[in-house]
C-alpha cells in the first residue's frame, strides 16, 4: 500500500493520463517522420501499459475538476480497457503485417480510443462524457476505414453517419438537461425537460452499446471492419457505454426497469433471430452481439443492488474476451470475411484455432465451463432479484436458439470433412498465443469466478 | 485428499496429460485408477469443494446409496469404454480420449454434489464432449443426431436454470447470500405458493424428463443413440439417462414433496406410457441399434415410475429399491448389448435387422452374451433386471392396480421385442453375403468386456441383498422428505 500511495503523491490521476497521452503522441509523430511503423506501436503500446500500471497500483482520489470521478470503478474500467487495448494493438500488428498494410496511425488510433474510453467510464458531467465518448469513436471510424476497401468504406460511412446522428441526440438531450437543471453535472434531473434529456442521453448511449432499436450499424461495422480493429471496438465500445450507462442511470435515477424491459426483448430477439440465417460468421457474432446487449440490460433492473453492479462488469468482461478472442482468431485469416462453408473440416488441418473458435462460441453461448455460463447466470439472478420473470424467459428461450447458430461454425469446423477451398491463415505464434491466453482466461474465469471479482472487489456501492 | 476428490480429479487430471500425451492408454490408465479409487469412497460422506463462495458455486459432496453405485457403474463404464478404444478403428484417437476423459470429468460431479448450480454446471457442461463425441465420429445423420441432442438437452436445461436462479434469488432476499445448497433450498421452497411451486418444479421436471427422457420429449434419444459412436452410445445410455432420474429423486423430489404428491399421477401416467410406448416402437424398428434405444425410452419408464409410486403418503419401498437398482442394471445391460452391437457394426458397418439371419453360428460367444444381456434387459430370473423390475412393479402395484398390470404387461413387451430381435439376428438359417464373410467372432478386450458386464449382471440378478443393503441408506434420504 505504501508504493501505491508514493505513486499517487508522484502523479495525480491526470498527470498519469497526460504522460501516457504524450508518450503515445510523441511516439506517432516520430513514427511518422522517421516513417518506422515500430516506434507507433510500441509507443502506444507503452501508453497503455502506463495506464494499465497506474491502474493496478493508483488509489481513488478526488478530481480537482471535478469533471472526471477517478474511484474505484474508473479503476478497474482503465484496467479492463487498457488491457484490452494492448491485446487490440498486438493483434493487429500481425495482421497488418500479414496483409502488407502499413499503418504507424492504426495503432495511435487503438491507444487513443481506449483513453476516450476510460474517460467515458467515469465521466461524472454530461460535457466531459460527451467530450470522451467522441473521442473513442472517431478514432473507431478511421479505424473501420483503414483497408480501404469497399465494404471497410460502406461500415465506415453509415457508422459515422450513424453515430453522428446520435451525437446529435445527445446534444439535444444535453441541451434540454441544461436548460432545465442549471448544470453539467450528471444528478438527478428536477424537471420532466431535464428528465427527457436524460432519456435522449440514454439512447445515444444504448446506440454505441448496439442495442436494438439502434443495432442497425453493428453487423456492418463487424463485418467490414479489420479483423483486429474488432478486437478492440467490440469489447472497448460495449464496455465503456454500457459502463457510462451504467453510471448515468444509476445517478440520474431513471427508472430503467419499464421501458426498458422491452428493449431487453427487442435486443434478443431481433440478435437471435438475425443471426441465425447468417452465412458469415463475423456478421452472425454481430447480431449475437445485439442480443447480448439484451442480457447486458438484465442487469439495470436491479441497479439499486451494489452486488449486481459487479455482475455487470463481470459479464462486459468476459463478453469482451470472447469477442477480442474471436475476432482475434478472425484476424489470422486470409480474407476479410469468413464464410460458414469456407471453414469446413477446418480443423483438419488448424486443430488448435479451432479449438479455440470452439472456446469463444461456447463461451458466447453460455455453456459451463467457459466465462459465459455464468455471465448468463449472473444476468438472470440480476433480473429475478427484482422479479422480471418475462424478460428471462424471452432471454431463456434465446439462448436455447442461439445453440443453433453458434455450433454452426463448430460443427462445420471439426464434423464435416474437408472443404476443396478451404480458408487460408497465418499463423503468427504470438497472436496465437495472445489468442490462446483469452480462451483460458475465459475457461479460468468459468471454473474460478471468484478470482474475477476479487480483482474487482472495490467498486463501490453508489457513486 | 480422500478417495472421493481423487476420483473426482483424476478424470481432469488425464484430460489435460492427454492433450499433450496423445495415445488412447492415458484413457485406460486413467479410468482405471479413476474406477480404483471410486471402489473406496466411503458412503455417508459429506465435503464440500469451494469454487467461489462469493457466487454460492462450491461442489457439496455427499455420497450416500442412491448415488455410490452409479459412480461405480460410471467409473467403470468408462473404464470398459477406454479398454475397447484400444481395439476398435477410430479416427482422431487422441481427440476421442480427450473428449472421453473429459466427459468422465464432468459427469462424476453431478452425481457427487449436493449445490444445484454445481450440480446444473456440470449436467449443462456435459453437452459440449457429447456434441462432439456424436458430430465427429457418428454414423449417418451425425450432425442432425447431435444438434438435435444438445438442442433438446439444452431447451430442459435453461428453464431448470432458471427455476434453479429464481430460488437462489429468494434465498439471497432472505439471508442476504447467493446460496445453492439443497437444504437452503428446501427451506426456501416450502413457504412457496402452490402456483409458484408448480412452475418451479416444472423448470426441474422438463430437464430431468428430457434427459431421462420420459415420452413427449424423447424423440432425440433413438437419433443420438443410433448415430453415436459404440463408446458413445454406452455412455449415453448406461450413464447420461440416470443423470436426470437420479437428479429427479436427489432435488425434484427433497425440494418439492408437495408437487410430487400431488402430481405423482399425472408422472406415473407419462412413465407408464412410456413403457408401453417405447416397447411399442422397438418392436417396429429395423435398425438394431434404434432397437435397443427405444428400449431405454421403456426402461427408463420404469424407473420413473418406481420414483413416484406412492403408498399413503410415501414413495413406495419397493418403488424407490427397483428405481435405484434398476437404474444400475439399465446401465450394465444396455451398455453391454450397446457394446456388442458396436462390435458387430465394427466388422460388418450394418446394423440393419434385415441383413443378418443365423450368425449365431458364426459368432457364439457373441451370441450368448448377447442373448445374457437382453435377458437382463427383458428382466429374466437370476438376471439384475428381474430384480429391478420386479420391485418397480411391486411399487407400481401397491400404488395403482392398474399401472401395476400394465407395467407387466410391458415387461412381457419387452420380451416380446428382445427375442424376436434374437431370432432374426442370430437364429435361423445363415446367409450367405459379403457381409457375413467379414464377421467373425470376439476376441480379446471384446471378450473382456462382456464377461465383466455379465458378471455383474448376475452378482446383481444372484445376490441382490448386498446391493440393496446399499440403496437403504440413499432411501432413507428420500424418506426424509417424501
Amino acid at each position: 500500500m505504501e508504493a501505491s500511495l508514493n505513486i499517487r503523491e508522484l502523479f495525480s490521476a491526470w498527470g498519469v493520463i497526460i504522460i501516457s497521452f504524450l508518450i503515445s503522441v510523441i511516439g506517432f509523430l516520430v513514427s511518422r517522420i522517421k516513417r518506422n511503423v515500430n516506434i507507433s506501436w510500441i509507443s502506444s503500446v507503452s501508453a497503455s501499459i502506463v495506464i494499465l500500471v497506474f491502474s493496478v497500483l493508483g488509489k481513488a482520489v478526488e478530481d480537482p475538476f471535478q469533471s472526471v470521478l477517478f474511484d474505484n470503478l474508473f479503476f478497474v474500467s482503465a484496467l479492463i480497457i487498457s488491457a484490452f487495448s494492448v491485446i487490440a494493438i498486438f493483434l493487429s500488428l500481425a495482421e497488418l503485417e500479414y496483409k502488407k498494410f502499413s499503418s504507424s496511425e492504426f495503432f495511435f488510433f487503438i491507444y487513443l480510443s481506449s483513453l476516450g474510453a476510460i474517460l467515458m467510464t467515469s465521466s461524472g458531467d454530461f460535457l466531459t462524457l460527451f467530450l470522451s465518448k467522441e473521442l473513442m469513436s472517431f478514432p473507431i471510424y478511421a479505424m473501420v476505414y483503414s483497408f480501404r476497401d469497399r465494404i471497410g468504406v460502406e461500415a465506415a460511412l453509415k457508422y459515422f453517419v450513424a453515430g453522428a446522428i446520435f451525437s446529435l441526440i445527445y446534444l439535444v438531450g444535453f441541451s434540454f438537461f441544461l436548460m432545465s437543471e442549471g448544470t453539467f453535472k450528471i444528478a438527478e434531473p428536477k424537471g420532466i425537460l431535464g428528465l427527457f434529456g436524460v432519456y435522449l442521453v440514454i439512447f445515444a448511449l444504448l446506440f454505441k452499446g448496439g442495442t436494438a432499436p439502434f443495432h442497425f450499424w453493428v453487423p456492418d461495422v463487424y463485418q467490414g471492419a479489420p479483423s483486429s480493429a474488432i478486437t478492440f471496438a467490440g469489447p472497448v465500445v460495449k464496455f465503456s457505454s454500457f459502463i457510462a450507462l451504467l453510471r448515468v442511470v444509476d445517478i440520474t435515477k431513471i427508472e430503467f426497469s419499464g421501458p426498458f424491459q422491452i428493449l431487453a426483448i427487442i435486443s434478443i430477439i431481433v440478435g437471435i433471430l438475425g443471426a441465425i440465417p447468417q452465412k458469415e460468421i463475423k456478421r452472425l457474432i454481430a447480431y449475437s452481439s445485439i442480443s447480448h446487449s439484451g442480457f447486458l440490460i438484465f442487469f439495470f433492473f436491479s441497479i439499486g443492488n451494489i452486488e449486481v453492479k459487479r455482475y455487470f462488469v463481470f459479464y462486459l468482461a468476459t463478453y469482451g474476451l470472447a469477442t477480442a478472442g474471436i475476432f482475434g482468431v478472425f484476424s489470422l485469416f486470409e480474407n476479410k470475411l469468413v464464410y460458414l462453408d469456407k471453414i469446413i473440416g477446418f480443423s483438419t488441418r488448424h486443430r488448435f484455432i479451432s479449438f479455440l473458435l470452439a472456446v469463444f462460441l461456447i463461451s458466447f453461448a453460455g455453456i459451463p465451463l467457459t466465462a459465459g455460463f455464468f455471465a448468463k447466470y449472473l444476468s438472470f439472478i440480476s433480473a429475478l432479484h427484482t422479479q422480471k420473470i418475462i424478460p428471462v424467459l424471452f432471454g431463456a428461450v434465446g439462448s436455447i436458439a442461439s445453440i443453433y447458430f453458434y455450433f454452426q461454425p463448430v460443427s462445420k469446423a471439426f464434423m464435416e470433412g474437408e472443404a476443396e477451398k478451404g480458408e487460408r491463415i497465418s499463423i503468427n505464434p504470438f497472436s496465437v498465443f495472445l489468442i490462446s491466453v483469452l480462451a483460458l482466461a475465459l475457461v479460468f474465469f468459468g471454473v474460478f469466478p471468484e478470482l474475477f471479482f476479487r480483482l474487482i472487489e472495490g467498486i463501490p456501492l453508489s457513486f | 485428499m480422500d478417495a472421493l476428490k481423487i476420483t473426482f480429479l483424476l478424470p481432469l487430471i488425464g484430460t489435460v496429460l492427454s492433450v499433450f500425451i496423445r495415445t488412447p492408454w492415458i484413457g485406460v490408465v486413467f479410468s482405471a485408477l479413476t474406477f480404483i479409487s471410486s471402489l473406496f469412497i466411503p458412503i455417508g460422506y459429506v465435503g464440500s469443494i469451494v469454487l467461489s463462495e462469493y457466487l454460492g458455486f462450491k461442489i457439496s459432496l455427499y455420497v450416500d446409496g442412491l448415488n455410490i453405485l452409479l459412480i461405480i457403474l460410471t467409473t467403470g463404464l468408462f473404464l470398459l469404454v477406454f479398454l475397447y478404444s484400444l481395439v476398435e478403428k477410430r479416427i482422431r484417437k487422441d481427440e476421442y480420449t480427450f473428449l472421453f476423459l473429459l466427459l468422465e470429468f464432468l459427469i462424476i460431479p453431478t452425481f457427487i454434489t449436493k449445490n444445484v448450480l454445481a450440480f446444473y454446471f456440470f449436467f449443462d457442461a456435459i453437452l459440449i464432449p457429447m456434441f462432439f463425441i456424436i458430430g465427429i465420429w457418428g454414423t449417418g445423420r451425425k450432425i442432425y443426431s447431435a444438434y438435435k441432442f444438445v438442442i433438446f438437452t439444452f431447451f430442459g436445461s435453461v428453464f431448470f436454470l432458471v427455476s434453479v436462479i429464481y430460488i437462489a434469488s429468494l434465498v439471497y432476499r432472505e439471508t442476504g447470500k447467493l446460496s445453492f445448497e439443497l437444504e437452503d433450498f428446501i427451506s426456501v421452497v416450502k413457504d412457496l405458493g402452490e402456483t409458484e411451486k408448480l412452475i418451479l418444479f416444472l423448470g426441474f421436471f422438463i430437464a430431468f424428463a428430457v434427459k431421462i427422457p420420459l415420452v413427449p420429449v424423447h424423440v432425440w434419444l433413438p437419433d443420438a443413440h443410433t448415430e453415436a459412436p459404440t463408446g458413445g452410445s454406452v455412455i449415453l445410455a448406461g450413464i447420461l439417462l440416470k443423470i436426470g432420474s437420479y437428479a429427479f429423486l436427489r432435488f425434484a423430489i427433497p425440494i418439492f414433496p408437495d408437487v410430487v404428491r400431488e402430481y405423482s399421477f399425472y408422472i406415473a401416467i407419462i412413465s407408464v406410457l412410456g413403457i408401453v410406448y417405447g416397447a411399442f416402437l422397438a418392436l417396429a424398428q429395423k435398425d438394431i441399434k434404434r432397437l435397443i434405444a427405444y428400449s431405454s425410452v421403456s426402461h427408463m419408464g420404469y424407473v420413473m415410475l418406481g420414483s413416484v409410486a406412492l403408498f399413503g403418503n410415501k414413495i413406495t419401498y419397493e418403488g424407490l429399491q427397483g428405481a435405484v437398482l434398476q437404474m444400475v442394471n439399465h446401465g450394465v445391460a444396455t451398455g453391454a448389448l450397446f457394446f456388442l452391437i458396436g462390435m458387430i457394426y465394427e466388422r460388418t458397418h450394418s446394423r440393419m435387422i434385415d441383413d443378418y439371419s443365423g450368425i449365431a453360428k458364426k459368432v457364439p460367444l457373441l451370441t450368448t452374451f448377447f442373448i445374457i444381456f437382453s435377458l437382463s434387459s427383458i428382466g429374466f430370473p437370476s438376471t439384475g433386471g428381474f430384480v429391478g423390475e420386479l420391485l418397480v412393479i411391486l411399487g407400481a402395484m401397491k400404488y395403482n392396480l392398474a399401472f401395476g398390470i400394465i407395467t407387466a404387461t410391458g415387461a412381457i413387451l419387452s420380451a416380446g421385442y428382445m427375442l424376436y430381435l434374437i431370432l432374426r439376428v442370430f437364429f435361423g438359417e445363415l446367409r450367405k453375403s459379403e457381409l457375413m464373410e467379414e464377421l467373425n467372432d470376439i476376441k480379446g478386450i471384446e471378450v473382456l468386456i462382456s464377461v465383466i458386464l455379465s458378471i455383474f449382471v448376475f452378482l446383481i440378478g444372484i445376490f441382490p441383498s448386498p446391493f440393496m443393503e446399499i440403496i437403504k441408506g440413499g432411501i432413507d434420504f428420500i424418506w426424509k422428505h417424501l
